[in-house]
């Protein structure tokens, strides 16, 4: 570890000092290999490129750390989940953090996003609730079912136990009054079906409750899963779950891993290396849903603050991606390393690869860059 | 020599396979355009029988590769130790990586998008929502001739009291009910092994029959006559009938594939359930593996290796009833109008666009990749995986959609 430590602050120092054009060569073939792309590749929402993050190692050993289950404990989950959940900006071809983290910027994006109106059918609200009568409006019970939403109910019940009865191989249903009459589980079923087409309001309840779902709701849906995944509700800053797959403790024996091979010495030598991607993924990041104005940033909050950027759009290049905003760009997947061996010639030290040390290394990220998303949409 | 080195360091997965090919003569190629466009046209000609997509029914069908370096190596661990059942959440996660997202095709590869397919789908059945009105009383109000063989209407006493039943089933089906249950039974009888098939005379209405047959012409009759089969089942075809039902019955067939399928992976994410065909724990060992060949575009140098196919199976999908036009889309507000797909026809690298406009029918896998060391600097796709004897996901067979 302490051998890591010291070749890790000499890289560091030795990363420093390579030039942007010593990067390029190397980006343009990961992109090929990668993206099939000389650079990078504009996709349905957004666009994928390859940069290199030399300083994400001590972060990297933490990720690696808390996937063992006998080392991990909640506070290193949190400081790992930190690594991955912030956005990047990449110039010449190296990644930055930025300061405000994924998880914030995301937490403060729902607090302003409007509630849609309920995609609701002209025909189906009556179906679920009647109008309260003199007794129920005193009592304050605005939302009454209607006797056939009711006999829907008792159906659909029916129709689970038998579910049940089927997977469970039990004949336990032949102990409810409303079903012991059947002699047969599949002709209770075929019956309880029937019933609940013609009496129990199979289609019309179904459909009602089904358009009026509220969990339908992008922006219910978004909160939930937000919340679901916060690590630290009570505070202020939030720390969400990320998801690595496949999981560390499974990366030494992928068999995914690739064999490539890089020029050194300005195409006068070589390096063959072995390259493994493992996606980051964020079930609570519904920022496609925003993307697709499926949740919609609220009309008046963005009136009120007009210089709102949350990511700059503009196409990034192989070496350099937009700026301007506050999300423009993020990793998508890790780029991970390991066997590098060199020809002849040995190691170049103008070549990115010549900080890696003999393990697993993380190398870099496919980094997805968003389209504009702003008050002032282009 | 050098060959059969090259094979034991893959599987020992050691260095030395690396030190070994670092001597290998041959300059450094990225993989090729060119090179993935000839492997692509091969797969086509050996899965598909043509040279490129192959038109069907409802869109086309073709091969695309997977963007290297994907990973099936999770899953397949996750799978073997619970037989076909997924493990955990995460697996339910990387899955949805891998099949089940639309695919965006860039250069021959195929890139997963954003969105999972279930999500599209659903927004789809959203904008899918019948318009015309559905209320099943008013057929019992407007016909009460027909919707008394259904349904009980009210009776005096009703009437006087000021109450009307709630679709409760009327005396006639009632009746019909009666024949209806033990014409089943009978018929139960007759499907049914041996040890069950008498069953039906242990029916107190049955026993005096001899024989099923006795039993099945006795009940058919008596419902004709006494169970009002003729009447209920006409008054069942004209309250189907009624406005907007039927296109309200195919909506509600095609949400409740997607609700039934569906598993809750935590409280705010459900994921319907996908499964594959042979399952990972078979891959190992199922016979559907066969002997193939590839060869590089440049020198025709020869690459042997297995190839597999596996069914991605989605219940819950039945975009079909959509392109058959048993779902009806009146007028979707989509961007640009494309609610699926522009419906370009394909060709061997470009796809059309849309949100739902490609996904994953199969999974191509591969493994005993086998080819000389010096074919590792073709850029040829099968040349990149450091463990090539190993099972890979090389590629899928897509369904690409037509317009719409």
């Amino acid at each position: 570890m302490r051998t890591a430590a010291v070749i890790l602050s000499f890289l560091l120092c030795w990363a420093g000092a390579l030039q942007a054009e010593d990067r390029a060569p190397f980006l343009r073939e990961l992109s090929a290999l990668l993206l099939a792309s000389d650079g990078p590749v504009q996709t349905d929402k957004g666009w994928l490129g390859v940069a290199i993050d030399h300083q994400a190692i001590p972060d990297f050993e933490r990720v690696f750390k808390v996937y063992r289950p006998q080392e991990g404990h909640q506070l290193e989950i949190l400081r790992a989940i930190d690594a991955l959940d912030y956005p990047l900006s990449v110039s010449g071809g190296l990644v930055k953090r930025e300061t405000a983290s994924i998880s914030l910027l995301w937490k403060d994006v729902l607090l302003h996003v409007e509630l849609e109106e309920a995609a609701t059918s002209p025909a189906a609200l009556p179906a679920l609730h009647r109008p309260p009568d003199r007794v129920e409006a005193v009592r304050d019970d605005p939302h009454p079912r209607t006797p056939l939403h009711e006999k829907f109910l008792v159906a659909r019940g029916q129709h689970n136990l038998l579910s049940l009865a089927v997977l469970e191989e039990s004949g336990a249903w032949r102990l409810r009054d409303d079903l012991n009459h059947f002699s047969s589980l599949g002709e209770a079923f075929s019956g309880v079906v029937a019933d609940w087409s013609y009496f129990g309001g199979k289609l019309e309840v179904g459909a009602a409750l089904w358009v009026n779902d509220l969990k339908t709701s992008p922006l219910i849906r978004a909160q939930e899963r937000f919340d679901d995944h916060n690590l630290r509700p009570e505070s202020r800053q939030p720390a969400l779950k990320v998801w690595l797959s496949p999981p560390p403790d499974a990366w030494a024996g992928m068999g995914s891993w690739l064999t490539c091979r890089s020029r050194t010495f300005k195409g006068a030598g070589s390096v063959i290396f072995q390259l493994a991607r493992v996606r980051v993924m964020r079930p609570w990041f519904s920022i496609d849903d925003l993307i697709d104005k499926r949740l919609r940033l609220s009309a008046d909050w963005l009136a009120r603050n007009p210089d709102y950027v949350l990511s700059a759009g503009g196409t990034p290049t192989l070496m350099d991606y937009p700026t301007g905003g506050q999300l423009n760009s993020y990793v998508d997947e890790l780029l991970l390393v390991r066997n590098i061996v060199y020809d002849e010639r040995g190691r170049d030290p103008e070549h990115p690869l010549s900080f890696a040390y003999d393990d697993v290394n993380l190398l870099g990220y496919v980094v997805r860059t968003l389209p504009r998303i702003s008050s002032k949409e282009k | 020599m050098k060959r059969l080195a090259y094979f034991a360091c893959a599987a020992l997965r050691t260095p030395l396979l690396l030190s070994l090919l670092s001597f290998c003569p041959g300059e450094f190629a990225p993989l090729g355009a060119s090179e993935r466009e000839h492997f692509v046209r091969e797969l086509s000609r050996n899965l598909l029988l043509a040279d490129g997509p192959v038109e069907t029914e409802y869109g086309w069908r073709g091969v695309l590769l997977v963007p290297p370096g994907t990973s099936l190596s999770a899953f397949v661990t996750n799978y073997e130790a619970l037989g076909s059942r997924l493990a955990n959440n995460t697996q339910i996660l990387a899955d949805s990586y891998l099949f089940d997202r639309p695919l965006a095709v860039r250069n021959g590869v195929a890139f997963p998008k954003a969105r999972r397919l279930s999500e599209v789908w659903e927004q789809i059945l959203r904008h899918a929502i019948p318009r015309a009105g559905l209320s099943q009383d008013d057929f019992i109000e407007q016909e009460p001739e027909t919707a008394k063989w259904l349904f009980r209407l009210p009776d005096r006493v009703d009437r006087i009291r000021g109450t009307a039943p709630v679709r409760e089933p009327s005396e006639f089906y009632l009746r019909y009910r009666e024949y209806q249950l033990l014409h089943r039974l009978i018929l139960a009888g007759e499907s049914a092994i041996a040890s069950s098939a008498d069953s039906w005379r242990l029916h107190p209405r049955l026993a005096k029959y001899d024989t099923a047959e006795q039993a099945k012409e006795s009940v058919e009759a008596d419902w004709q006559k006494y169970g009002y089969r003729q009447q209920v089942e006409s008054a069942q075809r004209d309250f189907d009938r009624r406005a907007g039902a039927h296109d309200w019955r195919n909506w509600m067939l095609a949400t409740e594939a997607l609700e039934s399928n569906l598993v809750a992976v935590d409280r705010s994410l459900r994921i319907p359930r996908t499964s594959l065909s042979p399952p990972p724990s078979e891959w190992l060992r199922m016979g559907g593996w066969q002997r193939s060949r590839a060869t590089t575009e440049r020198d025709g140098a020869p690459i042997g290796f297995e190839i597999a196919r596996i069914k991605v199976v989605r219940e819950w999908f039945r975009v079909e009833d959509l392109l058959r036009g048993d779902i009806r889309i009146e007028s979707p507000e989509v961007p640009n109008g494309v609610l699926l797909s522009d419906g370009k026809a394909p060709t061997l690298v470009t796809y059309p666009e849309g949100p739902m406009s490609v996904y994953v029918d199969e999974l191509i896998v591969a493994r005993n990749i086998r080819y000389d060391p010096a074919v590792s600097t073709s850029g040829h796709p099968l040349t990149d995986f450091a463990l090539p004897l190993e099972i890979q996901v090389i590629g899928y067979v897509v369904h690409a959609l037509p317009g719409r």
